[in-house]
Parts: structure tokens; C-alpha cells; sequence
């Protein structure tokens, strides 16, 4: 797998009429709301303390694993330790097989999307229901989430109404409210009868070994509850010490992510009652490799929230789709290179301007540009994100730079090639495209030195 | 029970990722408590009657309602006019086909219209999330001002005994914005949430908060 930056997808999204301004404008409300919700508030001293109760849970990593395990356990639940999405793909068939699943209600997920569960479950003959509206608007078109909480973000309401018109045999309508309702209808009973109910986790509390799902539909509550089995799909970065702990992060996520002051359901999973069944994939999937990197750790502080996502100049202007996987935006960009591999999406954390936003709007405070930067230098080193021509380009800009002489010549040779520049286009494809986008600079017609000699 | 394939090799990926050799002490935890989170005046927090209104206010704002009687003997006389009032089905033990629940909160928080339901049964698991019209029913002396260690202890106390079930909080009635960011109430839950508080006297109702 070779996550690039879509190019083509970034052009098509730049020039389509609708799709930038939909996201624009509601990346710029999210970020309104977010700022109200937050004016309340001991805002800055609740991100504080957030990020040190992550760091502390994250370099105790192993411990705390163990104690949810344990506590998870006593509850009445069982724990499955996974290393690859594969891995934990798998081991979440094996379960639907054992307790013959025909069916999988599935609460909002970012983790269910790494395991690529869906396409697992179809190709073993189970049908996955994604129940969250935004996961249901966008399995119906076959599509992947183009944002952590908003998976449909990139939709207008005319296009969910066709859609809708066209999978489901309704009379169109783009009536948000109207839209809700049928999706409604169309899952009341698929939660009812589905034989296992999957949903990810917002927070693991290693004290209690409970699960905590943050979540505004009901479809969450809905997911876990109804069926009679339940799966709790988890990466291993969620566990935090204490129940107390929670108190800080509930304060901050839904401010964060919806600019609500309280999300609409905090669920508390405490264990299976009556003959129901109760289980936790921990899942690794790379996340090991970014806890190996000393620098990147502080990425496994994230809580999911899409803040980042909203304020960032690059993800306003083309979208989810063209990061290329799961995760888009700032975190993205820096989380995957280490998950996939560098030499795969070694790209990715170039597609940023560096502006900081990200940083001023992360709950847990971590230092997104520092990070990228970081990513940077590693898919450089790894020889992940240089091509010969760039390297060339870099090298004779030192040669010029480094003497007067080098450089009275680069000045000519700027003034002669900007104006063949113009040419560019025919000189190859590759030439074209870079072309497309892009103008040369003009170079001044006389150097500063020449202006200061005739003054 | 635990699986063990792959556990032992897990933790050591872990571990070493970490930096850490066997057998190496781990840092103690360093972990302190509590950060201020709310803009509650002291004076607030000692009156249940402010408190009440300050939850009805901050529930309001997430389109939740809040009736006040007087003692918790009103609270079934309550239920029947709001059933009476909206023209709601008869109660019903199938949840399915009710068209409203009646759930027990363990405690309300009123910085932010918070409510704390611990449902430990089969029969009563969907009970928050199936009817339209969900009845959240409390006692003033549930009242807390923000959430904390304080106001969670029911939390604390189920999760410590090991009850089963679920505990959850809920804050107004169910709602989505995934299509284009516009609020749809209702969603997969209940599209009222009504919260009845037992022992405010008529004439707290309306006094200042």
C-alpha cells in the first residue's frame, strides 16, 4: 500500500463548485461553536492537565493495559491482545463465528476503518450495519469518512438526498431532519436483530476496566446494548488511569469536537448482563512504532476530536478523501507515516503549511508543527520524499548561494529561464502538470546592486 | 479469561517501545487530582433550589425539559399529565412499541444538564435509547453543581461493587449534525427528554439564579 497525497483528488476538489465551500463553511461554524462552548471555562489549564495525564498514561503504557485487562475481566468481559489490523480483523470474525453472527451493528469507529472490518465482515458472508448517520451516509456510497467526526463532512444535503433516492427507493428530499428519520426507521430493527454490536472506544479506564463511548445519536447506546454480543474495538493509546482522569477529557472533547459543553451520551460499559457477552480487541496496528519514536509518542495523545482537522488550511481547502487513509489532517499526517510505514506515506507531512493552527486548537496540547517537522525529517533520511530533481535543484542553490560569482550567474541564468518558463508546459508531462498550478516569479529586469551603481 | 497467544509478546513490544528492561521499577504515578472546570459561584452550590434552576436553564439549552414538584409524591401525578398532555401511548413493558420510558437519575449535574442513569438489567438496557419520549425521574438531593469525583460516586460505587449493565450520562435528547452541520434532534434516541426534580417548592421555581 502507497499512501500519497492525491494530487488529482486535491485538483477535482479545488475546482468543484460546491464541495470546498460545504467544507469551508462548516469547518468554519465547528470552529465558532468550539470557541463559545470554550469561553466558559478553565480552558487552557484543563488542556494542561490533559496533557499530562496522557503522557503519564502513555509512559505507563504496559501497566495500565494489564490493570484494565484485569479489571475488564472481572467484569465478566474478555480481552484479545492483536498486533496487526489483520490480526484483529480476524480475531473479531472469529468471534462472530463463534456466537454465529449474521449481522454487526457498528457504533462510529476510526479503529473499525484501520481493520478495514466492513469489507472483512462482507467477504465472510456478515453484514456490517454502520448505524452512526454520517458512517451510514457514507457506507451506502461506498465511500471512507473524510473527517474523524464528521465521516460525511464532504456531502452536500442534495447529494445525501440522491443517494438516499437512489440506495434506499425514497422520494428525494434534502431535508436534513426528514433525512435523519429514515435512516432512523431503516436501522430500528437491524439493532434488534444483529448478533453482535461493535463500537470503539473514546476512553478505557484502566481503575475500573469500563469502557467509556462519547456519542450524540443514541445509535452508540443502541449498538453496545442491543445485541448479545458486544465488541469493543480499542486502540491500545485509549486507556487512561482513572475515572477522575475521565472528568478532564469529557470536558474537553465535545468542546473540541462539536463545540458542544457536553456530548449528548457518555456511556459506561460495566459489564454483560444476563447470559450477554462482553469483549475488547486491543488493537496494535502500528501504534507500537510511534511509541518506539520518542519525538512522535506525544502523537498518542490524541483523543480523536477533529479540532486539528477544522482549523487547518490544507484540509479546509481539499478534504479528507486526498490524505489517502483513515486519518486526514494534521494528526493524520503525522500518525500514518509511522503506522503504514515511511517509505509508504512518507509524503503526507508535507502537505502542510506549518501555520500552527492545529497546535492552538489541540486539546491535549500537542505540538502538531513540531511533529510534522519531525515526520518530515525522517521521510528525508529514509530517502522517502526526495526525488533526484529536487535534490539536484537543492544542490545547485547551494552552489549558488555559497559565492558572489555562483550567484551573478544564477541571476542571469534566472532572468534567461523565467522567460523560457513559459515553455515548461511542452517540455513534458511531468513539467505540465507541476506547471499547471503554478507561475514562475518574475525576476527583476535589473539586480539591486546594478540599480545602486546608476543611482 | 484472557487469551494468552500474542499477550506476552504484546506487553514486551510494549515495554520495549517504552525503553524499559525486565525487571526495571516503573515510575511511581505522579497523579494529582481535580482541575476547577466551571464558573459556579460558592453561594450557588450550597442551594438546591439554584441548582435546579441552573440545570433546567443549562438543559434548556440543549432543547431538554425540566419539571419541578414538590415532593416525591407528585412524581407519578407529573408523569400522567405529561403523558395526558402530549397525547403519549399507555405504558408499555415492551419497549419497542412504548412511546416513552421512565428512567431513574442517580444524580444531576447542573453546570450542564447532565443526567446519570445506571440501568443493570436486560429487560431495562435499551430503556434510554428505544421511546421517542424519554422521563428522566430525580430527587433534588441528587443535584450536583459540575461533574466531579462528587457527583460521579454512584458511577464509582457501581463500578467498584461490579455491577453489570450500563451507566450512562445523558445531556438532552438525542441529536446528529452529520449532514452539512445542521442540528437534527432525535436521531436514534429520543427526540424529548423531559427531567422531573422532586422536592423544589413551587415557589423556588422562579427565583433567581
Amino acid at each position: 500500500m502507497t499512501i500519497h497525497f492525491d494530487r488529482k483528488q486535491v485538483h477535482d476538489d479545488l475546482h468543484s463548485p460546491s464541495a470546498p465551500a460545504v467544507l469551508d463553511s462548516s469547518m468554519r461554524r465547528a470552529v465558532e461553536h468550539k470557541h463559545a462552548a470554550q469561553a466558559l471555562i478553565a480552558w487552557d489549564e484543563l488542556r494542561e492537565r490533559a496533557h499530562e495525564i496522557k503522557a503519564y498514561a502513555i509512559e505507563h503504557l504496559d501497566e495500565l493495559l494489564v490493570r484494565f485487562e484485569s479489571e475488564f475481566i472481572a467484569r465478566g468481559g474478555r480481552v484479545l491482545w492483536t498486533q496487526t489490523a489483520d490480526e484483529a480483523a480476524s480475531r473479531f470474525l472469529d468471534i462472530c463465528r463463534t456466537h454465529g453472527a449474521r449481522s454487526v451493528v457498528k457504533g462510529k469507529s476510526m479503529v473499525s476503518e484501520e481493520l478495514e472490518l466492513n469489507a472483512r465482515l462482507t467477504a465472510a458472508g456478515i453484514d456490517p450495519v454502520e448505524t452512526d448517520l454520517g458512517e451510514y451516509i457514507v457506507q451506502l456510497a461506498g465511500e471512507r469518512p473524510t473527517h474523524i467526526i464528521a465521516p460525511a463532512i464532504h456531502m452536500s444535503r442534495q447529494d445525501v438526498g440522491s443517494l438516499f433516492e437512489r440506495k434506499l427507493k425514497v422520494d428525494y428530499t434534502d431535508d436534513p431532519e426528514v433525512l435523519s428519520e429514515i435512516a432512523r426507521v431503516r436501522l430500528r430493527q437491524r439493532y434488534l436483530d444483529a448478533g453482535v454490536g461493535m463500537t470503539g472506544a473514546n476512553f478505557g479506564i484502566a481503575e475500573t476496566g469500563t469502557v467509556v463511548v462519547v456519542e450524540n445519536e443514541g445509535n452508540g447506546g443502541l449498538s453496545s446494548q442491543a445485541p448479545p454480543v458486544q465488541i469493543v474495538v480499542m486502540g491500545i493509546e485509549k486507556v487512561i488511569p482513572t475515572l477522575d482522569d475521565l472528568i478532564v477529557f469529557l470536558q474537553l472533547l465535545a468542546r473540541s469536537g462539536t463545540g458542544q459543553k457536553m456530548s449528548t451520551y457518555v456511556h459506561h460499559f460495566l459489564g454483560p448482563v444476563d447470559g450477554r457477552a462482553m469483549y475488547c480487541i486491543f488493537v496494535d496496528a502500528g501504534r507500537t512504532a510511534l511509541l518506539a519514536d520518542p519525538v512522535a509518542r506525544e502523537s498518542l495523545y490524541c483523543i480523536r476530536c477533529g479540532a486539528c482537522l477544522n482549523v487547518c488550511p490544507i484540509y479546509r481547502r481539499v478534504g479528507g478523501g486526498a490524505y489517502g487513509w483513515v486519518y486526514p489532517g494534521p494528526i493524520g499526517s503525522v500518525i500514518t507515516p509511522s503506522m503504514v510505514g515511511v517509505e509508504d506515506a512518507g509524503e503526507l507531512p508535507f502537505a502542510s503549511t506549518l501555520c500552527g493552527a492545529c497546535a492552538v486548537e489541540c486539546p491535549v496540547k500537542i505540538d502538531l508543527p513540531h511533529l510534522l517537522v519531525h515526520q518530515r525529517a525522517r521521510a528525508v533520511d529514509e530517502g522517502a520524499a526526495s526525488s533526484p530533481f529536487e535534490n539536484a535543484a537543492v544542490a545547485s542553490w547551494t552552489r549558488a548561494m555559497s559565492s558572489s560569482r555562483g550567484y551573478s550567474f544564477a541571476v542571469l541564468a534566472a532572468r534567461v529561464g523565467g522567460a523560457a518558463s513559459s515553455m515548461l508546459p511542452w517540455i513534458s508531462p511531468a513539467a505540465r502538470a507541476w506547471s499547471k498550478e503554478r507561475s514562475m516569479p518574475k525576476v527583476a529586469s535589473m539586480t539591486f546592486k546594478d540599480w545602486w551603481r546608476e543611482r | 479469561m484472557t487469551d494468552d497467544s500474542g499477550r506476552a509478546s504484546f506487553l514486551a513490544r510494549v515495554a520495549a517501545a517504552l525503553g524499559r528492561k525486565e525487571g526495571e521499577p516503573r515510575p511511581a504515578a505522579p497523579i494529582q487530582r481535580a482541575v476547577g472546570a466551571s464558573t459556579f459561584d460558592e453561594e450557588t452550590t450550597r442551594d438546591a433550589a439554584a441548582l435546579a434552576i441552573r440545570f433546567r436553564d443549562e438543559l434548556g439549552l440543549v432543547s431538554g425539559e425540566t419539571v419541578f414538584v414538590p415532593d416525591v409524591g407528585g412524581v407519578d401525578a407529573e408523569i400522567e399529565r405529561i403523558v395526558r398532555s402530549r397525547g403519549l401511548g399507555p405504558a408499555e413493558s415492551d419497549l419497542k412499541k412504548a412511546d416513552y420510558a421512565v428512567l431513574r437519575a442517580e444524580a444531576l449535574i447542573a453546570d450542564t444538564g447532565t443526567a446519570l442513569v445506571i440501568e443493570r438489567t436486560a429487560e431495562r438496557r435499551l430503556a434510554p435509547y428505544l421511546p421517542r419520549t424519554c422521563i428522566v425521574v430525580a430527587d433534588s438531593d441528587a443535584l450536583f453543581p459540575t461533574m466531579s469525583s462528587a457527583s460521579l460516586a454512584a458511577l464509582h460505587a457501581a463500578a467498584r461493587r461490579g455491577d453489570k449493565g450500563e451507566a450512562v450520562l445523558i445531556t438532552g435528547p438525542a441529536r446528529t449534525a452529520d449532514i452539512e452541520k445542521t442540528l437534527v434532534l432525535g436521531a436514534h434516541g429520543p427526540r424529548h427528554l423531559i427531567v422531573i426534580i422532586a422536592g423544589i417548592q413551587a415557589a423556588e421555581k422562579d427565583a433567581p439564579s
